[in-house]
């Protein structure tokens, strides 16, 4: 179903390692150029918004600089196309939440340290999950949701 | 009826009256060694009692106001596979939503199913701080 949005993806899309690379040929050569500032800013402020332990009730956790600059490096390595940017949280045990909607579909990315976990509820009850460490690959599947979930 | 009570304004979409995901996010609590949703029994309550409970117990040791409140059925939790537990930490109503996937892909997965399954309950009562 994703195969009209695959071939879409960036060539870049690919690794957190590629995108360190090619950051700027990426951010102001793709559609999702427009979007990155803002994607940017929301993950700062999320960041802003967990400094410390216990900031949404107890055991609650702080996001760490690690994952902020995480997670900056994950905005930055969406596929060339998006014109739907995702709703970014302070998530309560210390991710940095991604969330795209689409009527009864939605996907939801957590970004947490170096790791990355994902859930996806798609038409006909289809599902997809996973996670990954962020050195590797973003998974076909992955890259495939965003620019899915990315397009208007 | 359980009552979930929100203090984040991005943790409930007000205009639809739905909680989202992270409203049900269950944190790892390091003294029982797993995670957990905290949810208070309303049952037998009124709306008004609902509300105090959120604001002058839940809320009385955190900067943020209370946003928002949702009582559901225990049966919601449950039918998900989720289980309730009564542990009277601080509050002789308090509960913990329990019994949540190890994974960290299948938490997520479970608490969007939480939080789909609140949102399509006729019996669901959303409440929004509009003070």
């Amino acid at each position: 179903m994703f195969d009209d949005y695959v071939n879409g993806a960036s060539e870049y899309a690919h690794t957190i390692e590629d995108y360190e690379n090619q950051a700027e040929k990426v951010i102001y050569s793709s559609g999702t150029g427009s979007h990155v500032p803002l994607m940017l800013e929301a993950v700062e402020v999320a960041w802003r918004t967990a400094l410390r332990d216990n900031w949404d009730g107890s055991n609650s956790r702080a996001i760490s600089y690690t994952t902020k600059v995480k997670a900056d490096v994950f905005v930055k390595s969406f596929p060339i196309g998006i014109s739907e940017a995702p709703i970014i949280n302070a998530e309560a045990d210390g991710a940095i939440g991604f969330d795209w909607e689409k009527e009864t579909e939605s996907l939801s990315i957590l970004v947490k340290e170096g790791r990355l976990v994902y859930s996806a509820f798609l038409k006909d009850d289809e599902r997809s999950k996973g996670s990954l460490k962020l050195r590797n690959r973003l998974s076909k599947d992955l890259i495939e949701l965003i620019a899915y979930f990315g397009q208007a | 009826m359980l009552t979930r009570y929100l203090f984040q304004s991005g943790h409930a979409s007000p205009a639809k009256g739905e909680i989202k995901r992270q409203g049900v996010k269950a944190l790892y609590v390091e003294s029982n060694l797993r995670h957990e949703v905290s949810v208070f029994d309303t049952s037998t309550l009124t709306q008004e009692e609902i509300i105090s409970i959120g604001k002058d117990h839940v809320g009385k040791d955190r900067s943020d106001p209370l946003k928002y409140a949702f009582t559901f059925p225990e049966e919601i939790p449950t039918a998900i596979g989720l289980t309730i537990e009564n542990d009277n930490a601080g509050h002789d109503r308090h509960c913990n939503i329990i019994q949540w996937p190890k994974t960290e892909e299948d938490k997520l997965e479970k608490e969007k199913e939480l939080a789909l399954a609140i949102n399509s309950s006729a019996q669901k009562i959303f409440w929004q701080n509009k003070e």
